[in-house]
């Protein structure tokens, strides 16, 4: 499996806070089944801002420690951009790494303040020729009370990332139940940990991917947690199933 | 400072983030119209125009703009309370030509602005508190007073007075690029809104929309450590929907208010940008060209340093972290 979504980077954001913990977390990694990794620490203006070469160090320097300790993972570079009308700039300069240097851009929205520029902040990338995948749509508040707009930004040319956690209730019943409505629709494409932390979900992978399994097949799990992932290793594009739509709530 | 700038003194804080939220909302309306001054208003009293004003300020001048708030609220002034700065010579002394000491006297705008604590927030306090304010606010003075500070700031907030009680704020909206509405949940009165809204739009004003201040959040929905609950929280609607809240409702307003909100609309404002001569066009147009030029050599020099400085190192910070890996095990 390849991780799409995790915060394993020691002391660059609120994920691992130090070295030792990362190794932690790496080896939980591994006993759970994934091959790979991105790094997508946060960038938030202001708040988090290790540029692209300051992550290829401190994984570099990783990689080497991970090598000598004989563990079979590998590291990729990346961020969780936070949504701004500058983003797509620092991406384009290079500030904000993209994942593993492929045309996948990973980034957030807040959780509860409701932004009304998302449309532009895609467009823009979609004119970079670069390809948005929005991280866990499930756990915004806009999209929980309004799933449907996750469905409009996959139709604008979008991506979505899921969490593996919400399945099992790790952010709330709403954003388990959102999650549903997603795969539902057929417009989840990646499934990543978001992981922050040692013992947290890596730990409980077995029974996460058995209630995927039971939701969504076999065949679908391996697809959002191998086969596409993989497309962004290789940096390939994918041919993408036209999602369904969910009705609108309100007006 | 006080701690109520909470967008500076606890910028991860949920609250900021719906600020940064707010700020990013009206720089994105900026496209289909310009959006350096705003006009933050409320139908009564105690709805937090100055605290909205005051941090949406912040999160501005958090971006590097060059920020000014202008304290129009000359009947009960909280700005220079909020900053810690003196209240004099502010707006008033400006519009009335009369200093803090009750001499006539022509003040320059420039000399009544406050530096704050907060790099690139500048503040214009409320001045003495005048008897007439709505009549200083009429006078051309206001005008001369905006193309001062719209020259010299990037983005210019007004804190206003609310705009059912007194004039004050209705005559200030027609004169920026867009007004804001500050509610409170629970607490303002839809016929209210309503009111405020059609008075600003009958003086010719726009409004950008309506923050929703004091919501209240359920702690449990946030389990997420570091986004924790709060009671002010305020979020942007489109002006679309202030007609959803609004309903069909109506009030008359005072024949007193209306024959004022006459007056107002009927006063001529000279449109700041088209009123320069031809020749003033043909000035602007060389200096366009000069800053275009300028603006080019710059990036050429930006672009030869970031060419020099390909070999890049990593910043201290991460140099500690990788020293930190390679002492590991």
């Amino acid at each position: 499996m390849i991780d799409v979504h995790t915060h394993i980077l020691p002391g660059i954001d609120d994920g691992s806070k130090d070295i030792e913990e990362t190794f932690k977390i790496l080896r939980e990694a591994c006993e759970a089944g994934f091959s790979d990794v991105f790094a997508t620490s946060h960038y938030i203006e202001g708040e988090y801002e290790f540029n692209k070469t300051d992550r290829e160090y401190i994984i570099e320097a990783i990689m080497e420690k991970v090598a000598e300790e004989g563990l079979n993972i590998t590291i990729h570079n990346g961020a969780e951009g936070y949504i701004s009308n500058e983003l797509p700039n620092l991406i384009g300069e290079e500030v904000v790494p993209t994942l593993g240097e492929s045309r996948y851009v990973l980034f957030e929205l807040p959780l509860r303040a409701k932004v009304m520029y998302t449309n532009e902040v895609i467009n823009k990338f979609l004119q970079m020729k670069l390809i948005p995948v929005i991280a866990h749509p499930e756990r915004y508040e806009l999209i929980q009370d309004e799933p449907s707009i996750a469905i409009e930004w996959v139709e604008q040319g979008a991506l979505l990332q899921s969490n593996y956690g919400s399945i099992i209730g790790r952010y709330g019943m709403t954003a388990k139940e959102t999650l549903l409505k997603l795969l539902d629709a057929n417009a989840v494409h990646f499934l990543g940990t978001d992981n922050h932390r040692s013992n947290s979900i890596y730990t409980r992978m077995e029974e996460i991917k058995k209630e995927f399994r039971r939701k969504i097949g076999r065949d679908k799990f391996y697809e959002l947690s191998e086969t596409n992932p993989r497309c962004i290793l290789n940096n390939e594009e994918f041919e993408i199933e036209e999602p369904k739509k969910i009705k609108r709530r309100r007006r | 400072m006080k701690k109520e700038i909470i967008t500076q003194s606890d910028p991860k804080s949920p609250i900021s983030e719906v600020f940064r939220a707010l700020r990013t909302n009206l720089q994105f309306m900026k496209r289909n119209d310009d959006c350096q001054t705003i006009l933050i208003t409320s139908t009564v009293q105690a709805e937090g125009k100055s605290w909205i004003s005051a941090n949406l300020a912040t999160t501005f001048a958090q971006t590097g703009s060059r920020t000014l708030i202008i304290d129009a609220d000359m009947r009960k002034p909280r700005q220079h309370k909020i900053f810690q700065v003196s209240s004099t010579p502010g707006l008033s002394n400006f519009l009335s030509e009369v200093n803090d000491t009750g001499r006539r006297q022509k003040i320059d705008t420039l000399d009544c602005i406050k530096s704050t604590e907060i790099e690139n927030l500048y503040l214009l306090p409320s001045g003495n508190i005048p008897p007439n304010p709505s009549e200083l606010l009429m006078s051309e003075k206001l005008i001369e007073l905006l193309d001062v500070v719209t020259n010299n700031f990037d983005v210019v907030i007004f804190d206003g007075a609310p705009c059912l009680l007194v004039t004050d704020s209705t005559i200030i909206s027609r004169l920026v690029d867009s007004t804001v509405l500050v509610t409170s949940y629970k607490y303002t009165k839809i016929d209210d809104l309503k009111e405020a809204k059609k008075r600003i739009k009958r003086v010719g004003g726009n409004i950008a929309g309506v923050v929703l201040n004091r919501v209240e959040i359920s702690k449990k929905r946030y389990e997420n450590k570091y986004y924790y609950a709060s009671n002010n929280t305020p979020t942007v609607r489109k002006e679309k929907s202030v007609k959803d809240i609004l309903g069909n409702t109506e009030r008359k307003s005072s024949k007193k208010i209306d024959d004022e909100l006459d007056r107002i609309s009927k006063i001529k404002v000279e449109p700041r940008r088209s009123s320069k001569s031809d020749n003033a066009k043909i000035d602007d147009y060389i200096n366009d060209k000069i800053e275009d030029t300028q603006k080019q050599i710059q990036e050429e020099i930006q672009n030869s340093k970031k060419f020099k400085s390909k070999v890049e190192v990593p910043s201290d910070k991460a140099k500690e972290i990788l020293e930190s890996i390679k002492r590991y095990k």
